[in-house]
């Protein structure tokens, strides 16, 4: 499965093959929301928003994605609740949400 | 969904170690590859145990056959040991022949309890990973099959215990083992561009140990020839980074693991020889140093005692004399933590 | 609809079955059935019971021998390999000759799975993975357990799922519960088992994508779950403890079912900076190697001395135990034999268990048990593989909740999780940051039974309000 392309209210976005933002700066409100769809959230609360922008400053401060720990302590959330709220993962959704590219890793 | 745990331990268990729970108070190897504990009740309970395919590989259709065994001979319940074997717990006196021939029917050998080469463990290798340096799982069927008469018997000074990594991650513990043979790069990692720019290079970066990995304008990654070591940390971290090389990769054999507190005690397993080529599908090599190092360890090594507890005693150096390994600079510690394998104070083995 | 059905004539085991469908859709699979036919009559475990692979196969492995192992020292890459669909279909020399031999072959167990064998007779002839880039896949709800890894070699086959299944403790299982998860694996996965992966789960491989999420229900349904990837506290590993062994000090397995009705969220819902693995070990001989591998080890300790018995080790040896081989390895000198009586000089003995493992009709370890917590084992990362170093030397350890035991794990767990930079493990964290500092931060009282030996320097830190001014 490669990439694709996107056209997003007006914007040509470039995803990679897991629906990753490509370019971060792109990102914006609207698109946050059209992700969220894609990643089983009905409506982004505030609870969400607050991961989203922790998260998103944090990365663009130091160019990596926050730890979980940090990400709970910041927004004031148990870990479960964030799954909880984040349905397919704080990796997968709660990054793809807030514009990052995957976050990668294993072993 | 999630929530639910793991099986509940009074469900798994056998009924002979329900009724004796705790209450073992000695055990005996009447044979090879058959463990006869004793409760306080005076209830004896016999396993039998067998090897497994390499890897611990089992096909659907072979596990339904032991199923079939164990629902014979030991009331419907078996158990996968830490080393990937089988063991058919509580099986009746009279029947452990019998339960032995079904075994060795479908391809299982018994043994490997006690004083003898114990089931290697391996990990999946070329069968199913990204940083596998080698094939593990086809060297632990290469080695079993060397080493099968000695399985069977039960004549070693002290238990053995062979196992086989893919690669420095270890996670078929070759570093724990009596004998390790553990897979190692010696290439550095190819920087794919294209792909390293979807990554996090923050991370890519800070995982290197060594620091070998810098930036490489606009968005990449270089590594330093001079300062990576292969570790493979940066290649699971990133796409773009893959490691494998089918002309440099190869194994090393590792000497003097244990995991008890026994005798000298816990230690992981030193390296050896640094470096012997990837020879599929037998690597004839790999087998022929693990021979030599067990046969040598059998000739010197006093009643219990592991192999490292026989090298603490006889030293290193001849250790390495005995077995003509040649020695090199790559034998020598220049790691971080090299201190505390150079030797202090003057005390040779002559 | 015709369906062929290759069964092995002595045992009726199915070792294919194909549908006309099937076969006129896909070219792989008609090559599949045309090779199966011309190759095999029995299934490969009669092959092997009845010891006739050789007759069977005769010439054939003559030549897969002849033309497998020398090493020309040329290599192609997969873009030169030419018409590789042929090569699919015929031969697999390098894996048929590893199912020669004596020992079981795991190629033979792969070869009855749909697992895709020219992925690792290409690794073998080629010498590298083909196999490429791995990672861990979510589903809405199951946040940990499942891994993708990618395919290097696309024209072969696509890249795999796999899913960690929690074992239960122990390795035990009735044979009801392998069945479950055979039928599970056949149906959803390439019927092929993993028993156990070396962090004690159940490795079920070849799931596509689509039946992650009935795979996961249907395990569920039959009371399994899944779990033990990602920076999570990983699949705990246990020996057999109490349950079959004669020398083991604490409930390992009770333990190891303790720790997860507390700490299942933590395994499921990845939360650390790095993995973190757990592992219970009954008594000092570590079967469960925690010592080594685990970030924190939790291995059960007696304080008082080996208890002997003496009539009954007049009695064994009577029957020709060989004491003095038991007494010359003691690693303390701490046993006087003379031949009658055996002594145990209390301040020698350092509980290491060597007397009581090769003499435990005898010689029965102390009554006064507990556990020891060795923190930071692991073998890759920054500092390469560490030992586990001991945090505390004696923990009571309580059925049925091990409240006291638990605790300290759970402030090791929240000082790694402050403190450790992201992708750190344990080990690398306390190797960098110093016993001292981490002993003090998970806020256990300093022992000397934590030290080799004392520091030989004194560069250490005195806080402003440790001098007294």
């Amino acid at each position: 499965m490669a990439g694709q392309t996107i056209e997003f209210k007006g914007k040509t976005l470039e995803l990679d093959e897991d629906g990753f933002l490509q370019d971060p700066d792109l990102w914006d409100e609207e698109i946050a929301e059209f992700f969220a769809k894609e990643e089983s959230i009905p409506e982004l609360t505030e609870e969400h928003w607050k991961v989203i922008n922790y998260i998103r400053d944090y990365y663009l401060q130091f160019g990596i994605a926050p730890m979980i720990r940090k990400i709970g302590k910041a927004c004031d959330m148990p870990v479960k609740h964030m799954y909880q709220i984040f349905p397919t993962g704080l990796d997968k959704g709660a990054c793809r949400c807030a514009g990052l590219p995957k976050p990668t890793g294993c072993v | 969904m999630p929530g639910i745990g793991i099986p509940p331990l009074e469900k798994t268990i056998p009924p002979i170690v329900k009724r004796n729970y705790g209450k073992w108070i000695y055990h005996e190897v009447p044979r090879p590859g058959v463990l006869k504990h004793v409760a306080e009740s005076g209830e004896e309970c016999y396993t039998v145990r067998a090897g497994m395919p390499a890897n611990g590989r089992v096909s659907t259709a072979l596990a339904r056959s032991i199923c079939a065994v164990a629902d014979k001979y030991a009331e419907g319940h078996l158990r996968i040991t830490r080393r990937q074997s089988l063991e058919l717990v509580g099986v009746p006196e009279a029947q452990i022949d019998a339960a032995i021939v079904d075994l060795n029917a479908l391809g299982l050998p018994v043994g490997g309890v006690d004083h003898t080469l114990h089931n290697i463990v391996a990990c999946t290798g070329w069968i199913h990973c990204q940083f596998a340096a080698t094939g593990a799982a086809a060297i632990s069927k290469a080695l079993s099959d060397d080493l099968y008469d000695i399985f069977l018997k039960e004549d070693l000074p002290a238990k053995l215990k062979v196992a086989i990594s893919g690669c420095v991650n270890n996670c078929g513990e070759g570093i724990t083992a009596d004998i390790g043979v553990i897979g190692i790069h010696r290439d550095l990692p190819r920087v794919d561009d294209e792909k390293v720019k979807k990554c996090e290079m923050a991370l890519i970066i800070s995982v290197c140990p060594t620091g070998a990995i810098r930036p490489k304008p606009p968005k990449s990654v270089q590594v330093d020839p001079n300062r990576c070591m292969h570790c493979v940390a940066c290649v699971g971290q990133c796409e773009g980074m893959p490691i494998g090389d089918p002309v440099t990769d190869g194994v090393a054999i590792y000497v003097g693991g244990k995991s008890g507190n026994a005798g000298s005690g816990p230690n992981f397993a030193k390296l050896v020889i640094p470096y012997l080529p990837n020879t599929p599908p037998r690597w004839p090599e790999t087998s022929a140093a693990v021979r030599e190092i067990i046969e040598a360890w059998v000739a010197g090594a006093h009643k219990h005692e592991r192999i490292i507890d026989w090298i603490n005693r006889i030293g290193w150096e001849k250790f390495f004399e005995k077995l003509n390994i040649p020695m090199t600079y790559k034998q020598l510690d220049g790691y971080v933590l090299w201190p505390m394998s150079s030797r202090t104070g003057v005390r040779f083995h002559w | 609809m015709t369906t062929v059905i290759m069964a092995c004539p002595t045992c009726g085991f199915v070792i294919a079955d194909f549908t006309e469908e099937q076969m006129a859709a896909e070219e792989r699979v008609a090559k599949r059935y045309q090779y199966l036919k011309k190759k095999q009559t029995l299934c490969p475990n009669c092959l092997i019971a009845t010891k006739r692979l050789k007759e069977l196969r005769g010439a054939e492995a003559d030549e897969a021998k002849a033309a497998a192992p020398v090493f020309s020292g040329e290599i192609l890459t997969p873009e030169e390999v030419e018409g590789f669909e042929e090569a699919e279909a015929a031969e697999t020399p390098l894996l048929d000759e590893l199912e020669n031999g004596p020992w079981p072959s795991h190629v033979t167990e792969l070869k009855k799975s749909k697992y895709h064998m020219m992925m690792y007779e290409e690794g073998m002839r080629l010498r590298q993975t083909q196999w490429g880039f791995g990672g861990y896949v979510s589903l809405p709800g199951v946040a940990a357990g499942i891994l993708v890894r990618a395919s290097a070699r696309p024209d072969i086959a696509r890249g795999a799922n796999f899913m960690r299944m929690l074992a239960p403790s122990g390795g035990y299982y009735t044979t009801d519960m392998l069945r479950t998860v055979c039928d599970i694996t056949d149906e959803h996965a390439y019927g092929l088992l993993h028993l156990h992966s070396a962090g004690g789960d159940i490795e079920i491989l070849g799931i596509p994508t689509e039946d992650l999420e009935p795979t996961v229900k249907a395990l569920n349904e039959h009371g399994f779950d899944v779990g033990s990837t990602s920076d999570a506290y990983r699949n705990s590993v246990d020996c057999l403890g109490m349950s079959r062994c004669d020398v083991a000090l604490t409930d390992s397995m009770g333990m190891r079912d303790a720790w997860y009705k507390r700490y299942l969220d933590d395994v499921q819902y990845p939360r650390f900076p790095h993995k973190l693995k757990v592992r219970f070990s009954g008594c000092p001989n570590d079967c469960a190697r925690a010592q080594q591998k685990s970030g924190i080890a939790l291995v059960g300790v007696f304080r008082d001395l080996p208890r002997v018995d003496g009539d009954r080790l007049t009695e064994w040896v009577g029957r020709g135990g060989d004491m003095n081989a038991i007494v010359r390895m003691c690693p303390t000198r701490a046993m006087i034999w003379d031949g009658k009586s055996l002594e145990i000089d209390a301040d020698s003995c350092v509980r290491c268990m060597f007397c009581i493992n090769k003499c435990s009709y005898a010689i029965r370890p102390g009554v006064d048990r507990g556990v020891a917590i060795v923190v930071g084992a692991k073998f890759r990362g920054k500092y390469g593989p560490l030992l586990g170093k001991v945090l505390t030397p004696f923990v009571p350890a309580n059925p049925p909740d091990y409240n006291e035991v638990f605790e300290i794990a759970d402030r090791v767990a929240d000082a790694f999780d402050e403190h450790a930079r992201r992708k750190e493990r344990l080990g690398d964290m306390i190797f960098r940051v110093g016993m001292d500092q981490f002993t003090e931060w998970v806020g256990v009282e300093p022992s000397p039974r934590q030290m080799a030996e004392p520091r030989t320097n004194v560069y250490y830190h005195w806080k402003a309000e440790e001098l007294g001014r």
